[in-house]
């Protein structure tokens, strides 16, 4: 029995010893210490950097961490104002070719000045065979060095485009591309605000302000990127002081974070719409009577208040009201049960149907908590809905081939110009446009805007296609969800409404 | 013993095939990942060429016998999103996976040992009796409950651990703590049962007879003994925490095998997935091995068969 003591005391010992270590360990780690230190900002993402290469670049937390290193020819801030940034001006000379003039005395972060030959070798690189990002170039066809701070670009057709691919082309160092391309994932070299300083692979990536950055050096000095894919373990971390911003913040959570000392909510209105697409190319959705009876049926409002916690905007067409061309005068469909019975009384359901509707589970905000609450809000108009819930990326490749019946929940992202959704989900020969069915009326305004060079009549092109689309009911519009950040009461930013963090302007007070 | 180590070889390389073989058939079924990899303004025709790019447009049979006959060469081929080998990846990551299994073992072996001992030994004793209260809940709360509250009170409320990422070696007690709740309770409760059988041996109680004391018979007669499902238990425990490190490492954000595996799902980076299954598999098959060989220490009758 003595020996049996013995280990247990000596187990004992080693338990105490442990937590001891370990409490001598974690000392506490603030990220924000008391002026005038280094100002050093954590940023927790939810999901691992890959690469930084920007022809790699996939998604907005890729992006978001590449763009402080990498900057593009143009660019639109968090406001979503549109910019010049490594060019300072582009005009049309002919329909198919332009002349961008760039920028003097920008240098790279290896000091190499940045020229003409640095564009066209990035462009040429952006858009190499398995380059994920040459199909941002769809309307280019080359770009040629005419001297040190000019390039011609040449579009294949008219290019009403053109500013969403100057905001595409990252500017990387010719003499790297040339020798060793491969090294920029792992050692990038650009000119953007801050310089990549230290990458352990799945822990975390640290930058530091570039001292000559040609809009100034950044007033933060640090910067650090971690991936937490857990959100409460990215709320414990802003609440326990060793993070100073997070994305995603689920609405349950967000009275908690707001009622913390030191931590605050930052909501943004999103580009990103939440839309129902209907199949309009069979029964029951082929009638136009029948996909305006559903959204008269849904009540937008409540779905934002009590689901969503009231972060977000009820969506009256296509396009978010900041975006380029939006139109205005269009309304939301009204909450109307009786008006959505009617409705399909005409169309011959007064009993109702039953129909497929598809949605993926968590790629959106509660988008299985809304699925539920639109089939509850369209039993009361005698819809009834079959729920097929998916994993993200099997939902998807199968509704991009066209083979989902009824409805299916859709989000997507529209910044640069009122059309890109149509392009998209509208045109007949989009790449998902077969669910509209065919439409020549639609397919004629959007060939026809596609190529008008007259920015007004365009303008009027877009807005018609707005109203008519929303008048066809095409989709069941639903709304744009706010994207949620939280941080540290003491950084000073701006919540992006592009999925974009700016970390060039922000500070830490 | 050497046409048993000849067969078990043989079984494994089947085995191994076959997780191929089920990995890849699952993977693919649910579609490829380019559609999801490509900006919005891609075409068909975009989609088309870096589908044949990355070697997606091939018969799966095709794909699959490309599979096998890199992976016999060792060449577990090239993820897709990182544009890396994928076996360079996976070992990248191991260290992390590794350190993190053994200290949750550690933390598990170092309670769940004097645990069973104490509660078989005192039988009915307030130890027995919180013991078995900590054994229940540690293998019925999910790991994924455990790890936000052991955040919640060490991180957020007292402030003394980080919560998540791996960085200083503080990082390495919650995730750990979490990781080796469910293997300590396990390993408490077959020892505890383990002792109390070999305890009622008649050759014990003739310990006891001869007057030995009862630290010795313990030590030099029933722990040895009563070691061997604990043996098993532990291996086997250790092979299954690698994939119980999934759920750890995601919620503590910790950057090791697991996490790594669940994204190359979710990107469906098939030659990734691939090569961190085989890889787990690999080090399954090598514990199940280490394990015959310590059975043949403790049991010399092992031996004779």
């Amino acid at each position: 029995m003595e020996g049996l003591t013995r280990m247990r005391n000596k187990i004992w010992a080693i338990i105490a010893l442990t937590v001891l270590v370990a409490g001598a360990c974690a000392a506490p780690t603030t990220s924000a210490p008391a002026t005038p230190g280094p100002k050093l900002v954590t940023i927790l993402q939810s999901a691992e950097i890959k690469s930084m290469d920007p022809s790699n670049a996939f998604g907005s937390h890729e992006i978001n961490v590449q763009s402080q290193v990498f900057d593009t020819l143009a660019a639109i801030d968090p406001q979503l104002n549109q910019l010049p940034w490594l060019a300072t001006s582009w005009t049309m000379q002919t329909p198919t070719s332009w002349q961008v003039k760039l920028r003097t005395g920008v240098k790279f972060s290896n000091g190499d000045p940045f020229t003409a030959d640095d564009v066209v070798a990035s462009f040429n690189y952006l858009t190499r065979k398995d380059a994920l990002a040459a199909p941002n170039f769809q309307g280019w066809s080359s770009v040629e060095k005419v001297d040190d701070n000019t390039v011609k670009v040449t579009t294949k057709a008219p290019d009403i485009r053109f500013f969403g691919e100057l905001t595409s082309l990252y500017v990387m160092p010719s003499k790297l591309l040339s020798s060793g391309a491969a090294s920029l994932a792992d050692k990038p070299v650009g000119t953007g605000p801050f310089t990549l300083t230290e990458w352990v692979k799945g822990e975390r990536i640290v930058m530091e302000a570039n001292p000559n950055y040609w809009k100034g050096k950044p007033k933060i000095d640090k910067v650090t990127w971690k991936a937490v894919p857990e959100a409460s373990a990215r709320i414990a971390a802003l609440q326990a002081g060793q993070a100073d911003l997070i994305v995603n913040v689920p609405p349950e959570s967000v009275d908690l974070i707001n009622s913390g000392a030191s931590t605050r909510v930052d909501p943004a209105h999103s580009l990103r719409n939440i839309t129902l697409i209907f199949d309009s190319r069979v029964k029951p959705f082929s009638d136009v009577r029948v996909r305006q009876a559903m959204n008269y049926a849904i009540d937008k409002e409540s779905i934002i208040k009590n689901v969503l916690g009231g972060r977000g905007a009820v969506q009256a067409t296509t396009s978010y009201e900041k975006t380029p061309n939006h139109n205005a005068e269009v309304k939301p469909y009204a909450y109307d049960v009786a008006k959505a019975k009617d409705l399909l009384t005409q169309a011959g359901y007064p009993n109702g149907f039953t129909v497929e509707f598809h949605h993926p589970t968590g790629r959106w905000i509660k988008d299985v908590e809304v699925t539920q609450a639109i089939a509850g809000m369209l039993a009361k108009v005698g819809v009834q809905t079959t729920l097929s819930t998916g994993e993200y990326t099997s939902f998807f490749n199968t509704w991009a081939t066209g083979a989902y019946k009824g409805m299916t929940m859709i989000g997507t992202l529209n910044q640069y110009d009122a059309d890109q959704v149509y392009q998209l989900f509208l045109y007949s020969k989009g790449r998902w446009g077969a669910y509209v069915g065919k439409d020549d009326k639609l397919d004629g305004m959007y060939e026809s805007q596609n190529t008008e060079l007259d920015a007004k009549k365009r303008e009027q092109t877009l807005h018609d296609m707005e109203s008519y689309v929303h008048d066809q009911a095409y989709w069941l519009f639903l709304y744009f969800q706010d994207d949620v950040y939280a941080s540290n009461k003491k950084l000073k930013w701006r919540a992006p409404s592009n999925e974009k963090i700016w970390m060039l302007d922000a500070d830490l007070s | 013993m050497t046409i048993f180590i000849i067969r078990r070889f043989l079984l494994t390389l089947l085995m191994l095939f076959l997780v191929g073989l089920t990995v890849f058939m699952l993977g693919h079924l649910s579609g490829d990942p380019v559609r999801l990899m490509v900006p919005d303004q891609a075409t068909e025709a975009d989609i088309e060429r870096l589908r044949h790019a990355l070697g997606l447009d091939l018969p799966l049979p095709i794909q699959f016998l490309d599979f096998i006959g890199n992976a016999v060469r060792g060449d577990l081929g090239t993820s897709l999103r990182y544009r890396q080998p994928a076996l360079q990846l996976v070992m990248e990551r191991m260290p992390a996976t590794a350190e993190l299994s053994a200290a949750a073992m550690l933390i598990a072996l170092v309670v769940a040992i004097p645990a069973g001992i104490i509660s078989a030994t005192r039988r009915g004793s307030w130890i027995d009796g919180l013991t078995s209260v900590v054994s229940v809940a540690g293998q019925s709360l999910p790991a994924f409950w455990i790890g936000i509250m052991l955040i919640i009170v060490f991180a957020v409320q007292l402030r003394l651990l980080p919560a998540a990422g791996r960085g200083d070696p503080g990082s390495l007690v919650l995730p750990a703590l979490t990781l080796g709740l469910w293997p300590m309770a396990r390993i408490a409760r077959v020892f505890r049962s383990s002792i109390l059988e070999v305890l009622h041996e008649d050759y014990v109680r003739t310990a006891y007879a001869k007057g030995l004391r009862e630290r010795v018979v313990l030590s030099r007669h029933v722990l040895r003994n009563a070691s061997i499902p604990v043996v098993t238990v532990t291996a086997l425990t250790f092979g299954s925490l690698l994939g119980g490190t999934i759920i750890t490492e995601s919620v503590f954000a910790w950057p090791g095998v697991g996490r790594l595996a669940l994204e190359a799902i979710n990107n469906r980076d098939f030659p990734l997935m691939q090569a961190t299954v085989f890889v787990v598999a690999a080090i399954f098959v090598v514990i199940n091995f280490a394990l015959d060989l310590v059975y043949v220490w403790l049991d010399p009758r092992i031996r004779l068969t």
